[in-house]
Order: C-alpha cells, then sequence, then structure tokens
C-alpha cells in the first residue's frame, strides 16, 4: 500500500513532455476512434438562431469578420453555420472586417456553400473588405456605407454591385453578426446598436466569452455563440454536423485529459502531504 | 468635404506630393527643439481629443458636424501610417541580423522571402492578375489567383492556427501545475472550473443527460450549472470590473489629453 502511495505521489511532478504527449495523443484519438456524444443548444446560442429568425425581410444582414487565421479554428465554424442559416433563409449579407484576414476567410467559406444554396457574388452577398480607423470608421460606415468603402474588396464600385444599391446605411442592416477573438465588442455597441439601434449578435472565442456575458444580460447583444461548443450548439439548430461538432470530439478529450492531470496531480499532493504527517508523528 | 480627384495621373501625383510634404513636416518637426516639440504634441492632442465629445455633446448637425467624414479619413489615414511603421520596423530588425550574419539569420531570411513572396503576390493578383499568365479554361483559376489561394489558405491559415494551437499544450501543462487545492477559495474555483470545462464539451452534457429537463432537477445537470454560474456569478464580476476598468480608462484618457501623462508628454522624463 505505501508502495502504491509512493508511486502515486509522484504525480504531483509530471514531466511537461509526458503531458504533452498525453494531449497529443487525446487529441489525435478521435480522428482514429469515431465518438459520437450528445449537442444540446445553450439558451445564448439559442437567442443567437432566433436573431438571425427575426431578421426582417428586405434588409441585409452585416457579418464582421473581425478574426484572423490564428482564431479561425473557433470563429471558423460558427460563422460557416450562421452563413448556412443566413442561405436557407435567402438573406443577403454584406462582410466587413476590422482584422485584416476576416473577410477574405469569411468569403472563402461563402463561396463555397453558395455553390449549394445558388447564392450569388454581388446580388446576395458582398465582401466590402477591411476597414481601418477602428470606432470612428464605424460610425461613420452607419452613416453612409457607401462614402466610407466606395468600392468592394474586388475593386469593383457599389453603383456596379446590384445588392449594394439598396444598401446605404446602417438603417438598411437588420443584424450585425460579429466574430471576434479580441474585444471589439464595445465599437459595435457604441455604434451600430447605440446610434441606429441595429441588433448585435456575437461568436467569440472560448476565451473572451465571459467578458461578453453582461452584454447579453442588458440586451445589447441579442445573442452569443461561445467557442466551438458555440458553434456546435448552432449546428445542432440547425440539424447539421460539420465542423464545429466534428472539431468537439478532440476538444472534449482534451478537457478531459486536462481534469484527469489536475486530478492526478492534486492526488500526489495530498498523498505526499499526508505521508509526512504520518513520518512527524 | 473634399470631391475625389477624377485623373488617375493628377490623382497619383498629388499623393507623391502629399508624401514628399509629409516627410519635409516630419524632418522640420524631427530638427526643432525638444521644448517645441512637447508644446506641439500638446497642442495638437488637445484639440484632437476635444473634437469627438464636443461634436457629440452639441445637438445634432452642428459647426463642428460638416467636419466629420475629414476627421474619420485623417483617423484611417494615420491607423494606415502605423502599418507603415510596424514594416519599417520589421525591415530595421531583421535587415541587420542579415547584413551582421548573426545566429538569427535563417530566421529573418525566411521573413524576407515570406514577406515579398506575400506582397508581391498579392499585388499582383489584386492589380494584374493576368500579368505573364496563360488565360485560365473553364473550371480553372488564373496563375496569380491560384498562387495567392496556395499562400493565404495554403500555408498562412495552417501555420497561424498550429502556432496558435500550441497554447492548448501551454495551457494544460500551466492548468496542471497551478491548480493545487490548497485553500477553501481554490477548492471553489476547482469545483467552478470543472463544472465549465465538462459543460463546454459534449462529454460533460453527456455525464448528466440522464437527469431530467424540467424541474429543479435541471438545474444539476452540467449544461445548466455551466450556464447559471456564467450568467449569474461571472456576468456580475465581470460587470463590475469593466465599470472600474472604464473610469480608469476615462481618467487615464483624461491625463493624456491634458498631457498630464508624464511618459506621453514629457517623451518619458
Amino acid at each position: 500500500m505505501e508502495q502504491i502511495a509512493q508511486w502515486l505521489a509522484k504525480f504531483q511532478s509530471i514531466d511537461r513532455r509526458i503531458i504533452y504527449l498525453c494531449v497529443s495523443i487525446a487529441i489525435a484519438l478521435p480522428f482514429i476512434v469515431t465518438i459520437r456524444l450528445p449537442v444540446i443548444p445553450t439558451l445564448p446560442t439559442q437567442k443567437f438562431y432566433e436573431a438571425v429568425e427575426k431578421v426582417p425581410k428586405g434588409k441585409v444582414v452585416l457579418i464582421a469578420a473581425d478574426f484572423d487565421t490564428g482564431t479561425e479554428g473557433e470563429n471558423g465554424p460558427q460563422v460557416q453555420a450562421v452563413l448556412e442559416h443566413l442561405m436557407r433563409r435567402r438573406i443577403p449579407f454584406v462582410i466587413i472586417g476590422l482584422a485584416i484576414q476576416g473577410p477574405q476567410l469569411v468569403q472563402n467559406y461563402a463561396d463555397r456553400l453558395a455553390k449549394k444554396y445558388g447564392y450569388r457574388y454581388g446580388q446576395d452577398y458582398v465582401n466590402l473588405g477591411y476597414i481601418t480607423g477602428g470606432q470612428p470608421a464605424l460610425e461613420r460606415f452607419c452613416r453612409s456605407i457607401w462614402q466610407m468603402i466606395p468600392k468592394d474588396a474586388k475593386g469593383t464600385p457599389l453603383s456596379e454591385i446590384p445588392l449594394m444599391r439598396k444598401v446605404r446605411s446602417a438603417n438598411d442592416i437588420g443584424l450585425v453578426a460579429e466574430f471576434t477573438g479580441a474585444g471589439l465588442l464595445g465599437y459595435y455597441i457604441q455604434t451600430f446598436w447605440g446610434q441606429f439601434k441595429v441588433p448585435l449578435a456575437q461568436g467569440c472565442t472560448g476565451i473572451i466569452g465571459p467578458e461578453q456575458f453582461p452584454y447579453l444580460a442588458t440586451g445589447q447583444l441579442s445573442g452569443l455563440m461561445v467557442g466551438l461548443k458555440g458553434a456546435a450548439e448552432y449546428e445542432a439548430l440547425l440539424n447539421l454536423r460539420r465542423e464545429g461538432y466534428r472539431r468537439m470530439m478532440p476538444q472534449s478529450m482534451g478537457h478531459i485529459t486536462a481534469l484527469l492531470l489536475i486530478f492526478l496531480g492534486n492526488l500526489g499532493m495530498w498523498l505526499t502531504y499526508r505521508r509526512r504527517q504520518i513520518r512527524r508523528l | 468635404m473634399f470631391e475625389p480627384v477624377r485623373d488617375s495621373w493628377l490623382n497619383i501625383a498629388l499623393i507623391f506630393m502629399a508624401i514628399f510634404i509629409s516627410i519635409l513636416v516630419l524632418a522640420a518637426i524631427h530638427s526643432s527643439p525638444p521644448q517645441f516639440k512637447r508644446i506641439l504634441t500638446v497642442v495638437v492632442v488637445f484639440f484632437a481629443g476635444l473634437y469627438f465629445p464636443v461634436e457629440f455633446y452639441i445637438p445634432r448637425h452642428n459647426f463642428l458636424t460638416p467636419f466629420r467624414d475629414s476627421v474619420s479619413n485623417l483617423v484611417q489615414v494615420l491607423a494606415a501610417f502605423t502599418f507603415g511603421l510596424g514594416v519599417v520596423n520589421l525591415v530595421l530588425i531583421h535587415g541587420r541580423h542579415v547584413l551582421r550574419r548573426t545566429t538569427n539569420l535563417p530566421f529573418s531570411l525566411a521573413f524576407f522571402a515570406g514577406f515579398l513572396l506575400m506582397t508581391v503576390v498579392g499585388f499582383i493578383q489584386r492589380y494584374s492578375p493576368q500579368l505573364w499568365a496563360k488565360k485560365a479554361g473553364s473550371g480553372q483559376v488564373v496563375f496569380w489567383e491560384g498562387m495567392h489561394k496556395l499562400l493565404f489558405e495554403g500555408m498562412l491559415l495552417p501555420l497561424t492556427s498550429t502556432v496558435f494551437s500550441l497554447l492548448a499544450f501551454f495551457i494544460v501543462s500551466a492548468a496542471y501545475r497551478a491548480f493545487r487545492i490548497r485553500t477553501l477559495e481554490a477548492g471553489l474555483l476547482m469545483a467552478a472550473a470543472i463544472i465549465v470545462m465538462l459543460a463546454n464539451v459534449p462529454v460533460g452534457t453527456w455525464l448528466t443527460s440522464w437527469l431530467p429537463a424540467e424541474g429543479w432537477l435541471k438545474w444539476l445537470r452540467l449544461e445548466n450549472a455551466a450556464i447559471w454560474l456564467t450568467t449569474q456569478i461571472n456576468a456580475p464580476t465581470q460587470r463590475a470590473i469593466l465599470f472600474g476598468l472604464w473610469v480608469g480608462a476615462l481618467g487615464a484618457a483624461l491625463r493624456i489629453w491634458l498631457s498630464l501623462e508624464r511618459t506621453f508628454a514629457a517623451g518619458g522624463r
């Protein structure tokens, strides 16, 4: 018994290389063995879904792609799920981004999905590209999109894009869906929500999720999708099993490994403490 | 406020003239006495900081409103300048490594190769996609567009995702070392972390899925317990932190605006 306790006590100082190996194996395992577990949508994600459902006819949705390739793992599946929902409802959308790579990434997703739903660039969706200048630039965008961005990301004048003929200011936008891994929500609350009362919904990375909940409680956010779990939940609401769901299994295993290692570390610490106490007696 | 110039050559000439004048002004400021530089900074910061609140608080369409777009343009131009500064800084640092042939030479060469390749391909793809390329047939893409796709989606995306995913390993390692239950507070934190971590993955929801979805027992389901923790415990705390944070930010902004911040107004002295 003493020998087992001695062996278990070693778990309080596991070499970091062993930890890395455990995490690698845990994350890789679901790619080899198929594991299916239920995803139950939570209230914040359901609210996001309902916000898209409530977009009035004749208005467009603004997709604010404020993320880059670093957080694509979480934000990517979120945007794809929302784009799929928009296309199912035949809602046109406009892409912008306060991050350089975001609009390009979202357009790639939109181009892929467009083939399935018969969406056409210029008619049903437009990419206005990267916006520099932060909050003042967004404020100007709200007042006059045409003055702020006279050409789309491809360099086509907005006057030649059929969809943009009916989209002139924030009053023509039915919902702003922001996807980000950074704290840029304040800019949108100060402009779209604060001055034009355009509903906002956000898809954020898991790490900044807790910071966004106060805005959901106040009603400044109509919906919130947190992390990869949020994407998987949105897919569940759409009866889909795409990237969000697929990536959930490696994340599940990663979380379990982390909890297991924390438990072993505490067990090792507790056994060492107990042995010391026994020796003193 | 200003109508854009239609003649493209005149436009280019005006851009170069603006750059030339900017360089002259910057050189003149650079060579001026420190006292003058300080006064100039204080005056510019004061008036720039005054514009937005005054324009916002005076009822709409006041005498400052017509300048709103021009000021917004100025902010955009200044923001664009920071990109230029970033590029100059990177080129200087890596150029030094290349010229001095330090141990970082391979990394600096990799930087220049990646930077130049992405810039050249990006510009050609954007402005002259047919350059030296065969006409694409149906279902094919033009060479430069394909090249851009390869660099962006084939290299940049997986590279940055790989670097970002390394966080998973470091976070698990750090959590293993840091989460030791030595006090009651640490125990409570651990309990909350277990609930939220498990609820954020399907395994957690599966573990308590046998509990009823209605009635008081539903709050024992991990996903509901996590939502309760996040919205009833975390959200008010976050709100309190945010209030404190923004009051502090307002104070800091006022100090900068009035040039009371010594590190900012006195050049660090």
